[in-house]
């Protein structure tokens, strides 16, 4: 898995090593765990737990360098975790509508492009699982097997995950269109 | 138009529908709120996770359980009435029902006999791991181990598979008095005797959102880390089939996976052994258990010297090449078999060629083989 980029890297071993962290990384764990997570309230607790974790366990790391991949990779499965249990919960309440997204409130702060409402209502159709191999190989930059390492999953299930949600999310995009 | 080119235009679209996704945080808090949330949480005892927000739900879930106590005692016992067994239904025994590893009854994760056990020679898996397949010997077959794999390269992260005979029943819809345990018993120091244990089970307190218990238990110093309950990941990494997806290969809904997110313990190396355990108890009386193998340690390698006896070369198209190598009884040894083109011929491309590699068990009793393989 890619080591920390250009950018020197960060040990933590230390509070003012930790608030230099939050502060490089903060914003990019924030939106990986955004595209795994419903809603910006489930994506900041996954940070924060995931961030607690890695500080927690800071001792531990074996490799420094590959702080950056140790950390996106906790912070993604606390995400996956989180939407699974909310899922969970949603599914137990509202079983009888199973094709019904849930699409959040329109944020009046920011005005949607137009293919984006039916493009996010799709994408949150994909499974947390889904969600993370999408975020982390389209969004982050991770390839297949690196992708494949953060989640603990084999390639061939990665490939799977990605190319059954690049169909889900093409065919309900050409569905709204049509 | 091809699917390629209809795949381009849509990448670039999810792609800039991803950057526009990922920056709708509007409302988290900021990273120097983040900041001092850890450092006060690494101040308070980790069993709460350190967090606010989790002691006021622990707090609001006790709060209700004062209130609805009774109500949910009444339906605890008519769920545990009424409940319909997973399949196959447990047999309730305080021994075993099958002759199990057969060298040795239960004795815990740990085995009593650890320190006389061979190391086993383990077949090539998948990804240059090791695979250990396993009889199907316990009465309960999600606590029979069937297969054992274990990935990695020595300095990188390990993962063991534990293959089950069956699927085990979903987590929650098991009777609270059934707990089924898996893990690894580990030893670093070669000298056979067990050094780390490691595991999870199906925690007794499952029904309060707590349906795992994962530990790493260092057994020189008696000393034990667990984390019941999520967050997991500390101080071992799993992954349940109760987390299967439908996309996941079949194999995962009866696969235990177990890493370590952090070095793991000190001196897992590539000297380590390791063998996989998995136990079924109901009401405290052990039902079934397994080891894998049944009696014998694992190893992350096993490098023997391997030395070239006969290499017959220069063969045509479609005759046969002969191999001769001599090595220990039983090792595994990697063949990579390729040739030199050469051609006499102006114009022709010259180069060299893989065309096949694959690992194979010497089975001479003396260590000596011979394999012929299509040129």
């Amino acid at each position: 898995v890619a080591a920390e980029g250009a950018e020197a890297p960060v040990r933590l071993d230390s509070d003012a090593a930790l608030e230099t962290f939050v502060h490089r990384h903060y914003d990019r764990l924030l939106g990986l765990a955004r595209l795994v997570c419903r809603d910006t309230a489930d994506a900041a607790d996954a940070v924060q737990i995931g961030l607690e974790q890695a500080w927690r366990n800071r001792a531990s790391l074996r490799e420094q360098d590959r702080l950056r991949p140790w950390v996106d990779r906790i912070v993604t499965r606390e995400a996956v975790r989180i939407s699974k249990r909310r899922r969970s919960w949603l599914s137990r309440l509202m079983p009888a509508t199973p094709e019904v997204g849930w699409i959040e409130p329109a944020d009046g702060r920011a005005p949607e492009p137009a293919n984006y409402a039916a493009l996010k209502a799709a994408y949150l159709r994909l499974s947390p699982e889904q969600r993370a191999v999408v975020a982390l190989h389209m969004h982050m930059g991770y390839t297949v097997a690196e992708t494949a390492q953060l989640v603990d999953a084999p390639e061939e299930t990665v490939r799977s995950r990605l190319r059954l949600a690049k169909d889900k999310l093409r065919r309900e995009l050409e569905e709204t269109r049509q | 138009m091809t699917s390629q080119m209809r795949e381009e235009p849509f990448d670039l679209l999810l792609g800039q529908f991803l950057d526009w996704q990922a920056t709708d945080v509007a409302d988290a808090p900021s990273a120097d709120e983040v900041t001092d949330r850890i450092k006060r949480s690494a101040a308070r005892p980790a069993i709460f996770g350190g967090r606010p927000r989790q002691l006021l739900w622990v707090a609001a879930a006790l709060l209700l359980l004062a209130l609805a106590g009774a109500v949910v005692g009444a339906a605890v016992l008519l769920r545990n009435e009424d409940r319909v067994q997973p399949s196959p239904t447990p047999t309730l025994a305080t021994e075993p029902t099958l002759q199990l590893s057969p060298v040795i009854g239960w004795t815990g994760p740990v085995r009593s006999d650890a320190t006389n056990m061979p190391l086993l020679p383990a077949r090539s898996g998948p990804e240059g791991g090791r695979l250990w397949i396993d009889d199907a010997d316990a009465s309960t077959a999600w606590a029979d181990l069937t297969e054992v794999q274990w990935r990695g390269t020595a300095g990188e992260q390990p993962y063991w598979f534990l293959g089950l005979a069956s699927k085990p029943p979903i987590t929650s819809d098991l009777a609270p008095v059934t707990v089924l345990e898996y893990g690894v018993v580990l030893e670093t120091t070669g000298d056979g005797v067990p050094d780390y244990e490691f595991g999870l089970n199906t925690s007794t307190e499952r029904l309060a959102g707590r349906a795992f218990r994962v530990w790493v238990t260092n057994l020189a110093t008696g000393t034990t880390q667990e984390q019941l309950g999520p967050p997991y990941g500390y101080p071992v990494e799993f992954r349940h089939p109760d987390e299967s997806e439908p996309d996941d290969p079949a194999s995962w809904a009866r696969t235990v996976m177990f890493t370590f997110l952090d070095s793991g313990p000190p001196g897992l190396g590539s000297g380590t052994r390791y063998y996989a355990w998995a136990s079924h108890t109901e009401n405290g009386d052990l039902v079934s258990w397994d080891y894998a193998p049944d009696n014998g340690w694992l190893g992350f390698r096993t490098l023997v010297n391997v030395t070239v006896l006969n290499l017959t070369a220069s063969v045509a198209r479609s005759e046969w090449a002969s191999l001769s190598i001599k090595t220990e009884p039983n090792a595994t040894c990697s063949i990579a078999i390729g040739y030199d083109r050469r051609s006499d011929r102006p114009g022709r491309r010259e180069g060299r060629r893989l065309v096949r590699k694959r690992e194979l068990v010497v089975a001479g009793r003396d260590g000596s083989d011979a394999r012929h393989l299509p040129a």
